[in-house]
């Protein structure tokens, strides 16, 4: 399936291109065939840039992607195969639709673009019945983005996607502009979904109830690296990483210590915020290493916490 | 508590295109000295609106109907300009248009507290102080940026810090948590808390997010297409909400199920409906509840519940 080989993503800025952000270091990850996979981590940690790599919407700097064993890196395009099979949604579903095309014709124009049907009655009824998997009626294709609500319109741009059969689907942020009992049927198409068609999914959220609620595996991102890997049942009941620990108790409303912004480029970025960091860790990133079955963490000092000590 | 604020059958009516949309209807609120209220519900509740109309920020053209009693007094639009910003202030949702772009933080900062001859370097400290306050970290860089050198976060703090200059007696915050992962979400709910608590200031949070609400408020007030529905203790909200409308919201929380409420699909139609507002999606809906709105029912200690088959 997808996998991420030392994937590194440098944005630069300002006048002579000096200033630069380095959103992603090093990171090696491998999605298996139709699983979900929830992307958790703070805001900057670098998830949305992982799941723009994955689409093809940027190159990384250094690294490469793979999809069944076909690599992209930097100069090298990512395959058309790959292209069609990996699809995305986003947070702002109004900003996935052109606001001036009626739903009829923004639902049919991938198919027409790819050349997928040979035939206005076969795109017609690919489009007919794609609004029936999304519980959408058919009023829908003649009203703007405009004239539909938040839910209506991300509900249509996954049906869109998935006019493509898409074996993966990176999902940045998709329930999050939208109103509770909307979220809740958002995410009950996707585990349909995803029951159905068995397309794996690239799932990006802050929101550990939401994320929890569809997948089976999970990611903890902190500073541009992956610092904790696992099934989300364990992560959450026995987490190896300091920021994991202080990410779950913060999403029981417990009391949890500010965090510094770590800044640099070498040692491990939780280090500034850490208690047990000690020379190593200001020194040398540590690597993902397994600590149980499908665990792995990132941190020199796994073994202090086996505890729940944050 | 003496009330500090009282909110008495207050109505607002947006003209819209010709057509009068109610977006509040006869809200009745009490908010005591020093208490937390939660403002929750969903996009098109009302919650905006409502604080709007306490800080007199409605557009033009709104139709205010009703009393809010500040202090003891019934606020008129002459009062709105001098308490604004001194004696209650509203940190608004939007961080990223509700700080001036070609002033610097410091600038804007210092012009809060122009009247009074404070001289400069008082007024300085003040402001480091406050940025202190918010925990930002290097405070002494920040007077110095501009608003696009901040992070999101960090502009959410710069406007804490601003609301709270002049240590208002109410603050009403829209939505300061939206949108922040775990951590940096906790960070400001309990920044809140303890600033808020600190200067025994009352507080109206806003917000979606039913844990928030539960995690920093001592009552919680339900809103459903204009009107309020169930106010019901922080505490008690997860296990013993009343209304049907907050059995579903609490019921869609993914962890608790992703119950999907018998509901119209589409944006609800914002035209005026007779009787209870939840009635066309009510389970329980009896047929006096589509003829007459119920009243706001008192059930237990500080829990209200408006629905008819409780009345």
């Amino acid at each position: 399936m997808l996998e991420f080989r030392e994937v590194e993503m440098v944005f630069r800025s300002g006048r002579s291109r000096k200033r630069t952000v380095r959103a992603l270091n090093g990171v090696s990850l491998r999605l298996e065939d139709g699983e979900i996979f929830g992307l958790m981590g703070e805001s900057g940690s670098g998830k949305s840039t992982l799941g723009k790599l994955a689409l093809g919407l940027l190159a990384p700097t250094r690294g490469e992607i793979c999809w069944n064993e076909t690599c992209w890196r930097k100069y090298k395009p990512m395959p058309k195969e790959a292209r069609l099979a990996i699809q995305g949604i986003f947070q702002n579903p109004y900003g996935a639709f052109n606001p001036r095309h009626k739903i009829a014709y923004a639902l049919a124009e991938p198919l027409v673009r790819h050349r997928l049907v040979r035939t206005k009655e076969a795109r017609d009824a690919a489009v007919r019945e794609m609004l029936r998997r999304v519980s959408l009626g058919e009023e829908c294709l003649d009203k703007y983005p405009s004239q539909l609500s938040g839910g209506q319109v991300q509900r249509l741009a996954l049906a869109r996607i998935l006019l493509m059969q898409p074996r993966l689907i990176v999902a940045d942020e998709p329930t999050t502009m939208l109103d509770l009992s909307i979220q809740a049927q958002v995410i009950r198409l996707l585990q349909t979904i995803h029951r159905e068609t068995g397309t794996a999914f690239l799932f990006i959220s802050h929101d550990l109830p939401v994320v929890a609620s569809l997948a089976r595996r999970a990611g903890i991102m902190y500073g541009g690296r992956l610092v904790e890997v696992g099934l989300l049942d364990e992560l959450m009941s026995r987490p190896r990483h300091p920021y994991t620990h202080v990410f779950f108790a913060a999403a029981a409303e417990q009391a949890v210590p500010e965090l510094q912004d770590g800044g640099q480029k070498d040692g491990c970025p939780y280090a500034v915020n850490c208690g047990q960091a000690g020379n190593e860790c200001l020194s040398t990133a540590p690597r993902l290493q397994p600590v149980a079955g499908e665990h792995y963490v990132a941190c020199h000092r796994a073994d202090l916490c086996k505890e729940a000590v944050p | 508590m003496s009330a500090l604020l009282q909110i008495d059958r207050l109505s607002v009516i947006y003209h819209i295109n010709g057509y009068a949309l109610p977006a509040l209807q006869e809200v009745d609120l009490h908010l005591a000295a020093g208490e937390k209220l939660g403002l929750v519900g969903e996009s098109g509740a009302g919650k905006t609106t409502l604080a709007g109309a306490v800080m007199g920020l409605l557009p033009r053209g709104a139709t205010v109907k009703g009393k809010i009693i500040f202090k003891g007094k019934i606020l008129s639009p002459a009062h709105f300009a001098r308490l604004r910003g001194r004696e209650m202030v509203l940190i608004p949702q939007n961080v990223y248009n509700s700080l001036n772009p070609v002033l610097s933080i410091g600038q804007q900062m210092e012009d809060l507290q122009i009247e009074g001859k404070i001289p400069r370097e008082k007024r300085q400290a003040t402001m480091l102080n406050l940025l202190q306050k918010v925990r930002l970290p290097r405070p002494q860089a920040v007077p110095g940026s501009y608003p696009h050198q901040l992070s999101g976060g960090m502009k959410q703090r710069v406007l804490l810090a601003m609301g709270l200059s002049r240590s208002p007696s109410l603050v009403l915050a829209d939505e300061p948590t939206k949108g922040l992962d775990p951590v940096r979400r906790m960070g400001i709910l309990s920044l809140v808390r303890e600033l808020v608590d600190r200067n025994g200031q009352s507080l109206v949070l806003i917000t979606h997010d039913l844990n928030a609400a539960v995690y920093l408020c001592d009552t919680v007030a339900l809103m459903y297409r204009g009107q309020l529905v169930e106010i019901i203790p922080a505490s008690r909200l997860l296990t013993a909400g009343l209304h049907p409308y907050t059995r579903a919201l609490l019921a869609a929380a993914p962890e608790r199920g992703l119950g999907i409420p018998a509901r119209v699909d589409g944006p609800p139609s914002p035209f005026p409906l007779h009787g209870c507002p939840y009635s066309p999606l009510c389970e329980l809906c009896l047929p006096a509840c589509r003829k007459e709105k119920p009243p706001l029912f008192p059930v237990g200690h500080g829990h209200l519940v408006r629905c008819g088959q409780i009345a």
